[in-house]
């Protein structure tokens, strides 16, 4: 009887104990307050895209190019699922592409690109300097490589990793790449609860 | 009698050492191929797979080809900082008993320029070109 109620008592204290484990994040985390650099880009419809006009919402961020093969279809098949995960919350949540590439990514190759995945992925461009004040503001590095004998030209090399900014406009984590998708959908639905 | 054990023992060894002197080959197959659809008309696509070798010798697949695109292969390579690069293949290498995956964020093989639809369920040829064992025709489940 006393063993049993020793058990019961242990079990308890370890369930307890359990559930006052602090939520881990998946992603990098920012030291918390770093609020992120507000910036005013381009949608592929013409229209201004500023960060700051999203609180409220969980940003996601991922730079890439449309004539990129491999890193960013998967990067953004993965913001398909996540999307698909989020269901009814969608609305809270807005998945930007921005392109590494002006010079070949035109708003309506853009577009094309990031419809195909998901219609709510905005993608985003800009003049040269105006990407590169983003580029410098989240720390990507983005250039251009030539191809050798390859029709592909040229390829950029830039930085793949998924950057959140959550409700209150907050910079709070990055992904590597191949970050499962269940492991951002995670973090995403901890931050809206 | 003797003559006849003589002679059948001739043929066992003739036979035997035939079979030991096989000359050794590659063994290829392909598992789980498979086509990113490109997200527009004109635009690129990659295609992955799973190479096998259950042959004796290694292969070497010098280069692809597809009637949809230009296909080249290519290699998807971390850099510092989480920066992603990617860089043209000469060859690669199947080693004998051994394997080599095409897979995301790897090897792949680049489709550029694709013309004509590429629609999800589409399956699309391929053509590997290897060393020893020559052409070998492959489909891809086009995905998205």
């Amino acid at each position: 009887m006393l063993g049993k109620m020793r058990l019961l008592f242990w079990l308890g204290l370890a369930l307890l104990l359990a559930a006052c484990q602090p939520y881990t994040f998946k992603g990098t985390e920012y030291p918390e307050g770093i609020s992120a650099e507000d910036f005013t880009l381009t949608t592929t419809e013409g229209q201004p895209f500023r960060l700051s006009d999203q609180r409220g919402k969980i940003v996601l961020m991922f730079f890439g190019f449309t004539s990129c093969p491999d890193v960013c279809p998967t990067t953004l098949a993965e913001a398909k699922r996540i999307m698909e995960g989020l269901g009814d919350e969608t609305e809270n949540v807005q998945f930007v592409f921005i392109t590494v590439d002006p010079e070949r990514d035109t708003p309506e190759r853009l577009g094309q690109y990031v419809s195909n995945f998901h219609p709510e992925i905005i993608g985003l461009t800009g003049t040269s300097e105006e990407l590169q004040t983003v580029f410098d503001a989240y720390g990507i590095y983005a250039a251009k490589v030539a191809l050798k004998d390859s029709a592909a030209a040229y390829t950029m090399e830039h930085t793949a990793r998924v950057f959140l900014v959550d409700q209150d406009g907050r910079l709070r984590l990055s992904y590597a790449f191949g970050t499962p998708d269940e492991d951002i959908l995670q973090d995403v639905q901890y931050l809206l609860d | 009698m003797r003559q006849w054990i003589f002679t059948a023992i001739l043929f066992v060894l003739v036979s035997l050492s035939a079979c030991g002197g096989m000359p050794s080959e590659p063994r290829l197959s392909v598992d789980n191929a498979w086509a990113r659809s490109p997200a527009m008309e004109g635009g690129n696509g990659a295609i992955y797979f799973r190479l096998m070798n259950e042959g004796d010798e290694a292969d070497r697949l010098l280069s692809v080809s597809s009637s949809l695109a230009t296909a080249e292969m290519h290699q998807t390579v971390a850099k510092e900082n989480g920066t992603m690069g990617m860089e043209p293949l000469d060859a690669v290498e199947v080693p004998a008993g051994g394997e080599v995956e095409f897979k995301q964020g790897g090897m792949h093989i680049m489709l550029i320029g694709v013309t004509g639809p590429m629609s999800i369920g589409d399956t699309i040829p391929l053509t590997l070109r290897f060393e020893l064992t020559g052409d070998m025709q492959i489909t891809a489940e086009v995905r998205q």
